[in-house]
């Protein structure tokens, strides 16, 4: 009970915190944010004068005193305020406009550039999906809060303050008076909006299991036709169609009555101030003008109090949204760089692993003792089966991750001595799955180094055997590929993806063989695009197919985070050990027959 | 679709409940008048009441308003009710009708639109055909009568204010116009720049390992600053817009009510027959004429984005089924089919809206399986090898020639027969959160279909599906997850096969979610399997023991498997080798690998050997 309380204390706490924080952003423009609630309390004193002048007004034309000329003024007293009431309601509404807008500016780079900077740890936690959620979604309900809720409860505050002020100096029965009604209101809806609050919980978790359904069978819908799955599954979305529409019915009645008696309670509040302060009126304890300046008054307050009720639920999403976005802004870089490191010199690609150690979660180690060494230009290749730890090795030469016990040098130099940006930009690598931005094939390519020049990257694509398919696009190298690449075939991705590491030009290269099948014609294009690229390099290839690594100078056979097994690919056939068995399971099976001459 | 005949659609559908929509017109009525007569009864309380002294009078009519705020709440209440679950069954009929339809489609609807698409239609549109009907039904009636109403009340108390309405009236109506033209552009533009900023930031993060290795998060720093840059200034305009029309029609009330006083005031004040009562009932008059205008302008966008939404879900449900039964549908006996498949000259085109676009696909493809035979169909990405076998179930339908099943035309056979006489285990198969048997037998369910078909009204020709040839009982599912290799590691499941898998079954490996795919084929018991790249993902021992299995099970069945590897197909009683959407060569792998230059490239690429003269070199 007692852990449970004070789990609710600590999140009430947390959603303060969170609001606090997010108010910053707003009060950091400490010139515009002040002038803002200056106008914003002037906006409130005129919405609380004009019923007051009506008051007065009303009180001369039911005494019939007071002269033409002072009616007259006094209108146009009234219509000034009115004027100034609007002047002041567009000009905060302005100025908060820019204020909010700044501000979520600044939430959205900061978390962009936070979580650039971050390790690729931190991408393997977290799915891109739910990325993309916190500096959209989340964001949106921010947006939501800074530039809608925050300033209408704040005014309807401000309202409430001054307009009771004015209600106060003006006849203080009639204060209470309003107050007892709208109060009473506010209980009864409070206790609707209890209601309609479960029964919008229910119809939510209904929705989204019912979107989750759709959304399953939609992106799976050939598989359906495919097994004859159709029927069951109307069936089962009808029921749960059904299901949202009986709740969905429930709630929205529920949070309507609300306003059917919000409805009745004005009238009411209405008729009470009419009748109780026509009998006051009548014994002449209040002037007619009062009860009608009250009448104004008793719709001034409705609003705002309503509103602060309305926007109670808005405000705690924005709290709940911020705070998701905070605790990514909040979260520790892995992997810095270590204080005054020094920039890795233009190395010659040298490559040492020595009883290299790792783990992604300490305790279930991937790598185990791995020690090797690469000179200048040579190429090495890997391979071994799915999951073996190829591309860890690379991951961690690159230091996308640190290694828990030995050591990994680059000509001498410690990889995690070094600056890490300095370590990877000479290190080329041409990745499984080819990636392109959405953008001309020119930028694409320029992407690979800071500088490159249109002429580098013409060269860079002639040399992968691109520049013929690239001057086939409709504009050339200034087509924007849609889509990141979307038009293009994946063989054709492949050789802009090596292109752009010819741009980079740098001493290491990693090589992620991709598995897809291209044409054999397209085949032979990128084959030799790559052996361009890996001339002169010391080149690391990971191989899924060993027919691209019988070349290589040295074959290191991965199982389980070991190296089990090294040495040139006639080397290791000849020791008839894993690698021997590897590369003879290709013709295994049936095909041993054939193989063997059956 | 255009607005006018979505809105008459609806109409259509909604026959039937006219009677509700006379009750809410009805009760509406009686709320605006009671509303309205209200200010009327508190004129009187004023002048009869409170200026003449007479409380009794007073206190009548107070206990009239009283009366009608109740009546008025109560009628107000009811309309809602009305609109309420009138809007929430017009969605759930749409809803489950689309999702009813799409199930209905053949792969040529489902390429023409995206699974997102479709979702989007099922989910956020309906939630905006949801709150446009139920904002139209509010207030259809309500608004233009309160208008009407208002403005009769405020003639019969103070005809000389009229003229002060009638300006307000016209301004108010034009800045509404004015806001709303300007202001949809304004989100319109912002929304471009939304896209643009989610798009810099979904590259970015999916591409972070380039960004990494290429050292450029600077760069990406300021691409998406530039992005938000361009967003914030975007995101300003409407909000000035906004910031411009909502103080403004406060204003003109407050200008209104200050109106009524100054010409109602000098009146009374020079004595031309205005009452105390009718001038305070008139500035009451005024803003409830007022009011609706406000009420129309902020719901436009939603009625507008709710017959945009109408118009999507239609486009579903009205989008003709690509592949039916033709009238020339002749029912076949499934137990009597052997299983020969035989192409004459058959060409296809992916159907696209642009004629000239279309690219055959498959051209001229005269190929002939024997009942009982294994084929093998081997090419590239692209060539055509799933195309072709998706043609056999009528995924899609030729584009020219046809195709045969023990002689007849497969477009002649019901639809509901074909599925299992042709079952085909698609590349890359999906599957449903849910227990692994209700994903194995869900597509036998016999039950399912014959309650569905009820529900639904259609008429499902159980003896076109002849049930005797199809069981969903556990030992057929056990024999078909045995004979896919499944049954080991399912027996190792906690539940075995009432584990319950995550979408997708992504708590799988690729290769047991292939195995349970060939399962749930097998399962459909059909006279011809096709086997579209099933085994990728195992490893070769496997893939044989599958494909042995198999053969086991299914005696006398037409196997047709469409592989990327040759091992797949090593055995096959023949291969068909597809390049470009043409068979370029057919024969056992003896045949193609002594005398076809392509098969060899091949053989060499994927072994990496060279083949001289036809003969293996290890």
């Amino acid at each position: 009970m007692k852990t449970a309380k004070n789990n609710a204390d600590a999140k009430q706490k947390g959603i303060m915190t969170n609001l606090r924080r997010l108010l910053g952003y707003l009060t950091r423009y400490k010139v515009r944010f002040s002038l803002m609630i200056a106008i914003m309390i002037g906006y409130s004193i005129m919405l609380a004068i004009i019923p007051t002048i009506s008051g007065i007004i009303m009180n001369i034309l039911s005494g019939s005193s007071g002269s033409l000329t002072e009616f007259q003024n006094i209108i146009f007293v009234l219509v000034v305020a009115v004027i100034m009431f609007w002047v002041f309601g567009n000009v905060s509404q302005r100025i908060l406009a820019g204020v909010a807008q700044k501000a979520l500016y600044n939430l959205r780079t900061e978390i962009f550039s936070k979580i650039q900077k971050s390790s690729l740890n931190f991408f393997d936690k977290r799915p891109i999906g739910e990325l993309m959620s916190n500096v959209t979604n989340d964001l949106d309900v921010v947006d939501q809060f800074l530039s809608v809720s925050f300033m209408t409860v704040m005014q309807a505050i401000i309202t409430v303050a001054i307009a009771t002020i004015f209600m106060i100096f003006l006849n203080p029965y009639f204060t209470v008076l309003t107050y007892i009604t709208i109060l009473g209101m506010l209980a009864i809806s409070a206790f609707l909006s209890r209601i309609a609050g479960q029964a919008f919980g229910l119809l939510q978790e209904q929705m989204a299991e019912l979107n989750g359904y759709a959304e399953e069978r939609m992106s799976g819908q050939k598989t359906v036709v495919a097994s004859n799955q159709q029927w069951p599954f109307i069936k089962e979305f009808d029921k749960m169609s059904q299901k949202v529409d009986e709740s969905g019915e429930r709630a929205q009645l529920s949070s309507m009555a609300n306003t059917a008696v919000a409805l009745v309670f004005q009238n009411l509040q209405n008729i009470i101030i009419f009748m109780i302060g026509g009998f006051l009126v009548l014994q002449q304890q209040a002037a007619f003008g009062d009860l009608i300046a009250f009448i104004g008054f008793s719709s001034i307050l409705m609003a705002p109090l309503t509103q602060i009720f309305a926007f109670y639920n808005q405000i705690i999403s924005a709290a709940v949204g911020a705070g998701r976005v905070f605790q990514i802004m909040d979260e520790k870089t892995e992997l810095p760089d270590k204080e005054d490191a020094p920039p890795l010199p233009a190395v010659d690609g040298h490559v040492d692993f020595v009883d290299v150690d790792f783990s992604y979660i300490p305790g279930h180690k991937i790598l185990k003792n791995n020690s090797f060494s690469a000179n200048p230009g040579q190429i090495i290749g890997l391979c071994g089966p799915t999951g073996a730890g190829k591309s860890t090795i690379m991951n961690i030469l690159t230091r996308y991750y640190d290694i828990d016990s030995g050591e990994i040098k680059v000509d001498d130099h410690r990889v995690d001595e070094v600056k890490q940006d300095t370590l990877r930009i000479q290190i080329a690598q041409v990745l499984q799955d080819p990636f392109l931005f959405t953008d001309t094939i020119m930028n694409n390519l320029k992407y690979a180094r800071n500088g490159a020049t249109d002429e580098d990257c013409i060269r860079a694509a002639k040399q992968a055997n691109a520049h013929n398919f690239i001057m086939k696009q409709p504009q050339g190298y200034d087509t924007i590929l849609r889509g990141g690449g979307a038009d293009l075939s994946q063989g054709q991705m492949q050789m802009l993806t090596i292109a752009r590491a010819m741009v980079a030009d740098p001493r290491m290269l990693i090589l992620d063989e991709a598995t897809s099948n291209v044409d054999t014609r397209t085949e032979k294009l990128i084959q030799e695009g790559l052996l361009r690229l890996q001339e002169g390099k010391t080149s690391f290839i990971i191989a899924h197919r060993l027919s691209t690594i019988q070349n290589s100078d040295q074959i290191l056979v991965i199982n389980a985070g070991e190296i089990i097994e090294r040495g040139t690919h006639q080397e290791l056939l000849n020791m008839n050990g894993f690698y021997y068995d590897l590369y003879m399971s290709q013709f295994r099976g049936k095909i041993n027959g054939i193989v063997t001459g059956k | 679709m255009k607005g006018l005949e979505v809105v008459k659609i609806l109409f259509r559908d909604w026959k039937g409940s006219y009677k509700w929509l006379i009750f809410s017109f009805v009760l509406v009525v009686i709320s605006v008048v009671g509303t309205l007569l209200i200010p009327f009864f508190s004129s009187f309380l004023i002048n009869d009441g409170i200026t003449a002294g007479n409380s009794d009078i007073m206190v009548s009519y107070g206990i009239y308003m009283l009366i009608m705020a109740v009546i008025v709440g109560f009628c107000e209440f009811l309309n809602i009710a009305i609109a309420v679950s009138f809007s929430e069954r017009t969605c759930h009929g749409l809803r489950s009708g689309a999702f009813a339809h799409i199930q209905s489609f053949s792969f040529g609807g489902l390429d023409k639109y995206s699974s997102s698409d479709l979702l989007i239609r099922l989910t956020t549109d309906i939630q905006n055909i949801k709150i446009g009907v139920q904002q139209t039904l509010i207030n259809v009636f309500k608004s233009p009568l309160t208008l009407i109403v208002a403005l009769f009340f405020l003639y019969v108390t103070a005809p000389q204010l009229m003229w002060v309405a009638a300006i307000l009236i016209i301004v108010e109506i034009l800045l509404l116009v004015l806001y709303l033209w300007y202001s949809t552009k304004a989100y319109d533009k912002k929304q471009v720049k939304y896209d643009r900023l989610n798009q810099v930031l979904k590259e970015s993060m999916a591409g972070i390992r380039v960004v990494k290795a290429f050292v450029r998060q600077d760069l990406e720093n300021k691409r998406f600053q530039k992005a938000s840059e361009e967003l914030r200034e975007a995101a300003l305009k409407p909000q000035y817009y906004y910031a411009f029309i909502t103080p403004t029609l406060m204003m003109m009330v407050y200008l209104g009510t200050a109106g009524i006083l100054y010409v109602g005031g000098s009146g009374l004040l020079q004595g031309t027959g205005l009452t105390l009562g009718g001038v305070t009932a008139a500035m009451t008059y005024l803003v409830m004429a007022l009011i609706p205008i406000q009420t129309v302008g902020y719901m436009i966008p939603f009625v507008t984005s709710g017959i945009s939404s109408l118009g999507r879900v239609y486009e579903i449900i009205n989008e003709e089924t690509d592949v039916e039964n033709t009238p020339n549908v002749k029912p076949v006996d499934i137990r009597k089919l052997n299983g020969g498949v035989h192409f004459n000259n058959v060409s296809f085109a992916y159907p696209v809206k642009d004629e000239k676009q279309s690219t055959q696909v498959l051209k001229n493809i005269n190929l002939d399986i024997e009942p009982g035979e294994v084929v093998g169909i081997l090419g590239a990405t692209g060539s055509g090898k799933s195309t072709l076998v998706n043609l056999i179930p009528r995924f899609y339908d030729v584009t020219d020639g046809e195709i045969k099943i023990d002689g007849i035309d497969v477009r002649e056979m019901p639809l509901e027969t074909l599925r299992y006489v042709a079952a085909v285990c698609l590349q890359g198969s999906n599957f449903f959160s849910g227990t692994i048997r209700n994903n194995l037998v869900s597509g036998v369910d016999i039950d399912a279909m014959v309650q569905t078909a009820q529900d639904f009204n259609v008429d499902l020709e159980l003896d076109n599906i002849h049930s005797g040839t199809i069981d969903s009982s556990y030992d057929a599912m056990v024999r078909a997850a045995k004979a896919a290799d499944a049954h080991e590691f399912v027996s190792t499941m906690p539940q075995e096969y009432d584990t319950i898998i995550a979408r997708g079954g992504t708590d799988l490996s690729g290769g047991q979610r292939q195995r349970l795919s060939i399962a749930r084929t097998l399962m459909l018991n059909p006279k011809i399997l096709i086997l579209d790249d099933s085994t990728s993902a195992v490893d070769v021992a496997t893939e044989a023991r599958i494909q042995d299995s198999i053969q086991d099970m299914m005696q006398g069945v037409t196997q047709i498997i469409v592989a990327q590897r040759i091992s797949a197909v090593i055995t096959a009683d023949k291969i068909v080798l597809m390049d470009d959407g043409e068979i370029v060569a057919v024969g056992r792998h003896e045949e193609l690998l002594e005398s076809n230059k392509l098969y060899q490239d091949i053989y060499a690429s994927q072994f990496g050997v060279e083949v001289p003269n036809g003969e293996v070199v290890v």
